[in-house]
């Protein structure tokens, strides 16, 4: 026993000597420094989690479509914004989580100067910028005038908004830019980093166009030249054309990377969301083959929860179980979403490669094919789907936005921000007016309660630039309201 | 400084006292409450700016004082804070649910106010609509936004911090010197304490308005506090 403690006691002298006595004091375990690839792979995965998820505190804009009800605590579904401080959260989330970390990954890349990755240097910059309109197309889309020349500096708190408008354009050139300088032959990112895509160059180009044509078909009723030489080029460089061509965030089946719908609906073992009655009571007006891959049924039929009422879970139809999946991916963009979008271009009288009947069908399509749901054709021939028949007994003005509208809106169920984009442009279908409705509905986010509080003089300017930071304050971008509340 | 659920910040801005609370305020008509005639809730506004209160009281003051008889002695403390403001979450959540005892009452009709509007049930907040009329809609009050946060502002929700409090009590007993001439002790005595026995006023229901969520900078904001300990102590203490 001696022995072996005299042996051990030498052991331990012979190995703690050493010469580096400063080595002992790296930490290994927090890195100092981090890949630009991995602050990419983050931004990705906050984006999509804040595009996707249902959390009441971060993202209630299926209950603002009218896709989902609230159970029990109903304010949200009344527009309430400022009892969970949703426009903060947003905000934090997307300038934060997002926006700086695709800032600081294209900071990061650009500096790093290795021979290996070089070569795919300037496509992973035009994939980070990508996203980053992205981005920031959401900010000027959901609040107006957004902080963007003065923003994500950590030396100026107290940033300068600017005019909605001008960052749009601003964010449409840099688009071009980014898809000018993608060059397909050489990769960019790999699987572990992009998490979308998986540094398919040839995908990210027609992303950013999907994206360049959602942003100028944005700015139809305010500029309509720069509308359709934007939508018109995006459409020529070439957008989805599949529905293997979205733009997916590839959740995995485990938690944490598991898709938040699952998070919040299933693993949370809370029952808060029902089907609202809108959506439901459009589908079966058109008997619409979808109900299924959608909700499930409440003894064969399909209940939705009155907008703003109580409603008791059992009652009413849930969303279906795919929606629900861990592994479900989360979309950003869909190729339904381009179709419905061309329809809309073509309405307009773009030049998008066919007519608007052509694409408002191959968005149904595209839908049915998504959900794999079959009778696409049976339901085209209906009087009150065909594009021709429902043109006619449309009661829009023009008659194309109340038939695009609504059909848009069912290929658009389970995506938040672009059904939100899609109703306020277009302005259909019409909604119903919630019980108990805090504000008519609200056409954009009321400004961070720590803007007003901190960055008052810069919050101020902006309140009275776009007309008053109120929920009602339409947009530079829209100029239309329907809706009888 | 900080930021709290209702949409409600503590803060320390230029040309205001430290810690003046923001939030929603009412929508004011010639000084009267908005009310929409829509559904008979009072109007508030979009902006979460709006001076809701000052957490700094106005004044605080504390009376003590000793009786002594014989070897008795008795002696108290009582705390006083006038003013200032706190915000409470537990008044803007728990009225929305019903928990609270002024969510029930027969209304001016004489029905129970959780009644449906259809039976009767319901109250009239006083105020003016929008047009400048004296309101006369119902506001249901048969589910969970009857009251509460759904129904009000955060500005319904702040109260007046003041209170007046007996802090302490003690009574001691002196052994008087002539039973310790033959021990080792030079002197004796027995008291009994009591710390927080009586909130003698206060303004906010149900709460200790000395119960904040954090002490330092971020006063003013109370959310699930719990009672205040009444503490009891029995000391001896032995010279020698």
């Amino acid at each position: 026993m001696k022995k072996i403690f005299l042996i051990l006691t030498a052991a331990v002298m012979a190995v703690s000597c050493s010469d580096n006595i400063e080595d002992l004091n790296q930490n290994i375990k927090d890195p100092t420094a981090v890949s630009g690839e991995s602050l990419f792979a983050s931004a990705q995965k906050q984006l999509a989690d804040q595009i996707v998820t249902p959390n009441v505190n971060l993202n209630n804009l299926r209950l603002w479509t009218q896709q989902l009800q609230e159970t029990t605590y109903t304010d949200e579904s009344q527009y309430d914004q400022i009892t969970r401080a949703i426009p903060d959260n947003h905000w934090r989330e997307m300038y934060r989580d997002v926006l700086k970390d695709l800032d600081e990954a294209a900071r990061v890349i650009s500096e790093t100067d290795n021979d290996l990755t070089n070569a795919l240097k300037p496509n992973k910059l035009a994939i980070i910028e990508v996203l980053t309109v992205y981005a920031y197309s959401n900010l000027v889309e959901t609040y107006g005038n957004v902080p963007y020349s003065e923003a994500l500096d950590i030396d100026n708190l107290l940033p300068a908004y600017d005019d909605g408008l001008t960052v749009y354009k601003d964010l449409i050139a840099r688009l071009n830019a980014a898809i000018g300088g993608m060059n397909v032959g050489v990769g960019s990112f790999n699987g572990s980093q992009d998490l979308m895509y998986s540094g398919d160059v040839a995908q990210w180009k027609k992303f950013a166009n999907s994206l360049k044509l959602r942003m100028g078909i944005t700015l139809s009723d305010v500029d309509e030249g720069l509308a359709r030489t934007t939508v018109e080029s995006a459409f020529t460089s070439g957008v989805f054309t599949s529905n293997a061509d979205n733009g997916s965030y590839m959740y995995s089946a485990s938690a944490p990377n598991n898709n938040p719908m699952n998070d919040n609906l299933v693993l949370s073992g809370r029952n808060d969301y029902v089907a609202a009655v809108t959506i439901i009571d459009i589908m079966n007006g058109l008997e619409d083959p979808r109900r299924p891959a959608y909700f499930t049924d409440v003894d064969g039929e399909y209940i939705g929860g009155e907008i703003g009422e109580i409603s008791a879970y059992p009652d009413f139809s849930h969303v279906a179980d795919r929606v629900v999946d861990p592994a479900e991916p989360g979309v950003l963009l869909s190729y339904v979403e381009v179709r419905f979008l061309l329809a809309e271009a073509a309405a307009r009288g773009f030049s998008v490669g066919g007519d608007a009947a052509t694409h408002y069908a191959a968005g149904i399509t595209a839908s049915f094919d998504y959900w794999n749901v079959d009778g696409v054709a049976d339901y085209l021939a209906r009087p009150d789907v065909d594009y021709t028949t429902a043109l006619a007994a449309s009661t829009s003005t023009p008659a194309w936005k109340q038939v695009i509208g609504v059909q848009a809106y069912l290929g658009l169920y389970n995506r938040t921000f672009a059904s939100y984009l899609s109703i306020r442009r277009l302005d259909y279908p019409i909604l119903d007016e919630p019980t108990g409705a805090e504000s008519g509905f609200p056409v954009r986010y009321l400004y961070p309660v720590v803007e007003q509080t901190l960055n008052p003089d810069n919050y101020n300017q902006a309140s009275s630039e776009i007309g008053g930071d109120a929920a009602e304050t339409q947009l530079f971008w829209d100029k239309f309201y329907t809706f009888d509340f | 400084m900080g930021r709290f659920q209702g949409g409600v910040t503590i803060n320390a801005e230029l040309g205001q006292p430290y810690g003046v609370i923001y939030g929603q305020d009412y929508v004011y008509l010639d000084g009267q409450k908005v009310v929409d005639p829509a559904n008979g809730r009072y109007l508030r506004t979009p902006t979460s700016n709006n001076i809701l209160g000052d957490t700094n009281p106005d004044w605080l003051a504390g009376i003590t004082n000793t009786f002594t008889y014989k070897a008795l002695s008795f002696s108290f403390l009582i705390d006083i804070q006038e003013g200032g403001s706190l915000f409470s979450l537990d008044q803007y959540y728990g009225q929305a649910t019903g928990i609270y005892a002024n969510t029930v009452f027969d209304n001016e009709l004489g029905n129970p106010v959780r009644n449906p509007l259809d039976q009767g049930g319901g109250y009239i907040n006083p105020g003016v609509n929008p047009d400048g009329s004296v309101n006369t809609t119902r506001k249901d009050a048969n589910n969970f936004s009857g009251f509460g946060y759904a129904a009000l502002p955060a500005a319904e929700f702040v109260y007046d911090a003041s209170y007046i409090k007996l802090r302490q009590v003690s009574l001691t007993y002196t052994m008087p010197s002539k039973y310790l001439d033959n021990t080792f002790m030079t002197g004796l005595s027995f008291s009994l304490s009591g710390s927080n026995l009586w909130i003698i006023d206060k303004n906010l229901p149900y709460a200790d308005p000395e119960a904040g969520l954090s002490s330092g900078n971020l006063q003013g904001y109370v959310t699930g506090s719990l009672p205040t300990t009444q503490d009891y102590g029995f000391n001896i203490k032995a010279q020698f």
